[in-house]
């Protein structure tokens, strides 16, 4: 009984746990199913099992209280055969979820969000522990890590200019000011992973070469899933990206101390779920900036 | 204020491995025009969208370079008035960013004939790269009319702006089509550029191969098996391109008397069509390997002899008439038009490409104004089936038919014969249609924000290289000399809103109705 399908790239399961977040998951599957001709199945966890609902290309079925086995079996029902699986899980508990495992080897690609469901570390924390269990074979990306590359753009924006490049081995202090964990986790871990830092102890990097040593904080401010700021201290010099105010879309980009420079105002390429989930599907293999991110989050939650 | 940006030369670490649409160098772009419309219409809203959208760099300038006078504040205005008329809706200027860009924009009221106003522009220039970082990386766009471009690269050249005087970084130049008028217009402006510029720092600019769907075709044919061991002589048929509007020529009667339907789209957009459709694999994606296959399908195009060309071409005229309903005027009617112009609105050709892929498949284009649909499009018919075994006797069995819809519809089809379900066995034809629009549900980005970012980053693929342009300009040549040389008594010999002349079916009778 699988979906019926016109034309179609891909196959997006979307697994859901809570009802809370179930309109956001149908929201962010149609705009996906939209732009890359789709069948969709949604798994929903919060509602027993009926007759499935059914249109078009959608097929929406509970599965509460049903077995790893039961889900994996309804899946492979559902999902058309020849295209692409794509698995959208939205839940608190992410890798360490017996459904998960059983879903995760018939699938392509997998996302997950762990600052959707919760806003502490908890499923980042997670998710450490599902990749180092399974460190190659399943492509799978967080939308709370690609949520930041519209930071990681604006940060390396900073070090394009060639005077500041000795600023960057000269850092000594990071603060992160975000609405969940998960972010600022992510942050440091890129980071860290870029400029061959290694964590510390004690809210601490040291350089893989070198005995200083660079601070960090992560504040909570702002809105869940959300970074307001990021300020990098250098010995002399003092870069902050901050939010401009009103809706979210610019960033002042401020340059203080020795080396002083105007405020610019640049755009934050915030940069929709729906193209975010886009990205990690068109880009189906693990990426190796992530996975380096991910591991040095892990060994700052390991110290926390 | 003022902007001391010197960009990296060694690599930045926090940029290995990050996804980022910056594509382009540090550079600031002089707009020669930038009081015209295309300027405000595309060009502006294309920069601004990069710079939304972040592609544009960090060390970026725009110099406006036009008759107009203003000053920079009001060059400021002006584009953010232009922007508000013509942005879309989602990216109209916001406060924040918009006064951030404003103080990258500035402007010269210029004559084009004046040494004076380009030496003012070299030292612009030489501001630029202190204050906004630009690196000494220069781009010209010349969105002129055609007859200034070669008093400009003239100027450039004794205000020392060429690129053999740039030893801090590049220099390059956009030069809007047409790329002169015929093939020796074409040759003396090559001439001129050639003098200052290496191909490699010339861009010539041709919207169309921007689009989208004209980039999928190389996608089509290079990242599919299915289609390239058919798409040779044994297996088509035909080939037709067309390329047409239901609108007139507007307020472009000025332009449209001296160029024509010929000059206008067939020695460009259609035969560049024809090039990606035609061309054997390139032995890589890069702008070289491409180029080298498009010229090759141009060497193998035989200019027609001059007494072969009433029998392998038709030319139109549009009349009055009626189009979506509304009554419209003949193209002598339009204003700037001399009333016994002899102009052509409508063009169509068989061309043959005497190669071994090729040899004895006609191409058959046309391209025309007020014609019923805006459709472009290339139909790669297949040959007949060798022998009937279905259908009934009444029952027509159609070639299998390949459609790459380029506008209004994006996207393919593909025409074969079904069984019509019951005891008999009625064949039908049936499509299968494949829209970018319901399998991607993207907006494409307009042709000129692709192209300009291209040419900030140097990447030429979608130019098109000298040698193809004076082939192109060869290949047409002898019907423009008939037809110039041959006024044609029966113009206007279409009415606006129909299918186009008669004389187009008499060489080729199945054309595609529009």
């Amino acid at each position: 009984m699988s979906v019926n399908v016109r034309i179609a790239t891909m196959a997006l399961l979307v697994f859901v746990e809570e009802d809370r977040l179930a309109d956001w998951a149908r929201e962010r599957a149609r705009i996906l199913a939209s732009r890359h001709a789709s069948c969709v199945v949604v798994l929903n966890a919060a509602k027993s099992e009926e007759a499935p609902e059914r249109s078009e290309d959608w097929v929406e079925v509970g599965v509460q209280g049903s077995s790893p086995e039961h889900v994996q079996a309804l899946a492979a029902s559902l999902l058309p055969a020849g295209v692409p699986r794509i698995l959208l899980w939205v839940s608190e508990r992410t890798t360490s979820d017996a459904r998960f495992v059983a879903l995760a080897p018939e699938m392509r690609t997998i996302l997950l969000d762990s600052s959707r469901a919760c806003d502490d570390a908890s499923a980042l924390k997670d998710l450490v522990a599902f990749r180092e269990k399974d460190p190659e074979n399943v492509s799978i990306h967080d939308l709370a890590y690609l949520r930041l590359a519209p930071w990681q753009e604006v940060v390396a924006d900073f070090f394009d200019e060639r005077a500041f490049v000795e600023d960057l081995f000269d850092l000594n202090k990071v603060a992160i000011a975000c609405g969940s964990d998960a972010e600022g986790y992510y942050l440091l871990g890129w980071l860290a992973s870029r400029l061959s830092w290694e964590p510390a102890g004690d809210h601490t990097f040291r350089p893989r070469r070198g005995a200083r040593t660079i601070a960090y904080e992560i504040v909570r401010d702002g809105a869940p899933r959300r970074v307001r700021r990021i300020t990098l201290d250098s010995r002399a010099t003092r870069f902050q990206a901050a939010l401009c105010d009103g809706d979210g879309i610019a960033v002042n980009l401020e340059v203080t101390g020795a080396k002083q420079r105007p405020t610019r105002v640049a755009p934050l390429h915030d940069v929709d779920i729906a193209s975010l989930l886009e990205r990690a599907i068109l880009h189906d293999q693990l990426d190796p900036v992530f996975c380096e991110a991910l591991a040095v989050a892990g060994q700052l939650l390991a110290q926390a | 204020m003022k902007r001391m940006v010197e960009t990296l030369a060694a690599p930045n670490p926090l940029r290995a491995g990050i996804e980022s649409d910056r594509i382009a160098d540090p550079c600031s772009v002089v707009l020669f025009g930038a009081s015209g419309d295309l300027f405000k219409r595309m060009l502006l809203p294309a920069i601004w969208a990069l710079r939304l959208r972040g592609i544009l760099p960090t060390g970026f300038a725009l110099i406006g370079f036009a008759r107009t006078k203003y000053t920079d504040e009001q060059f400021r205005d002006y584009c953010r008035e232009q922007l508000e008329a013509f942005a879309p809706e989602d990216s109209k200027p916001q406060r924040e960013l918009w006064n951030d860009f404003a103080q990258c924009l500035s402007y010269i009221t210029a004559d084009f004939k004046q040494t004076a106003h380009f030496q003012d522009l070299r030292k612009r220039l030489e501001d630029n790269d202190k204050r906004f970082g630009t690196g000494g990386n220069r781009l010209f766009y010349l969105a002129t009319p055609p007859s200034v471009f070669p008093g400009i690269i003239e100027l450039l050249r004794r205000a020392n702006l060429d690129p053999r005087n740039n030893e801090q970084g590049w220099t390059r130049i956009v030069i809007e089509k047409p790329f002169g008028t015929d093939l020796a217009s074409a040759r003396a402006l090559q001439t001129i550029v050639q003098k200052l510029f290496g191909e490699h720092d010339v861009y010539r600019i041709d919207h169309y191969l921007g689009k989208e769907p004209v980039q999928d075709i190389m996608a089509l044919r290079f990242a599919n098996t299915i289609f390239e061991p058919i798409w040779n002589r044994n297996y088509v048929q035909s080939v037709q391109i067309t390329s047409a509007e239901s609108i007139g020529i507007e307020e472009r009667g000025d332009y449209y008397e001296t160029a024509g339907a010929l000059r206008d789209m067939i020695q460009n957009h259609v035969l560049n069509l024809l090039a990606l459709v035609a061309m054997e694999p390139p032995v890589s994606s890069g702008a070289d390997a491409i180029r080298n296959e498009k010229f090759k399908v141009f060497s193998a195009i035989s200019p027609p002899r001059h007494e072969d060309v009433m029998s392998m071409s038709a030319r139109g005229q549009y009349g009055a008439g009626s189009v979506d309903g509304q009554k419209v005027p003949g193209y002598r009617q339009e204003p700037d038009v001399a009333p016994e112009s002899n102009t052509e609105t409508f063009a169509a050709a068989r061309i043959g490409i005497d190669n071994w892929r090729w040899a004895g498949v006609p191409f058959y284009v046309r391209s025309g104004k007020r014609l019923a649909r805006k459709t472009s499009e290339i139909a790669v018919t297949f040959k007949p089936i060798p022998h009937r075994l279905y259908g009934e006797s009444t029952d027509a069995i159609e070639p299998n038919v390949l459609v790459i819809k380029i506008e209004p519809d994006e996207g393919v089809a593909l025409r074969f014969e079904a069984k019509v379900p019951g005891p008999k066995s009625h064949i039908r034809s049936v499509f299968m249609d494949f829209n970018y629009g319901t399998g991607f549900g993207f907006h494409s980005p307009p042709a000129y924000e692709r192209l300009l970012a291209d040419a900030m980053r140097g990447d030429q693929t979608l130019f098109t290289r000298w040698d193809a342009v004076e082939l192109a300009w060869e290949i047409i040549t002898p019907v423009l000399d008939v037809w110039q040389n041959t006024k044609d008594f029966s113009f206007p010999n279409y009415p606006a809103g129909s299918q186009g002349p008669e004389s187009a079916f008499r060489f080729f009778s199945d054309w595609r109705r529009l």
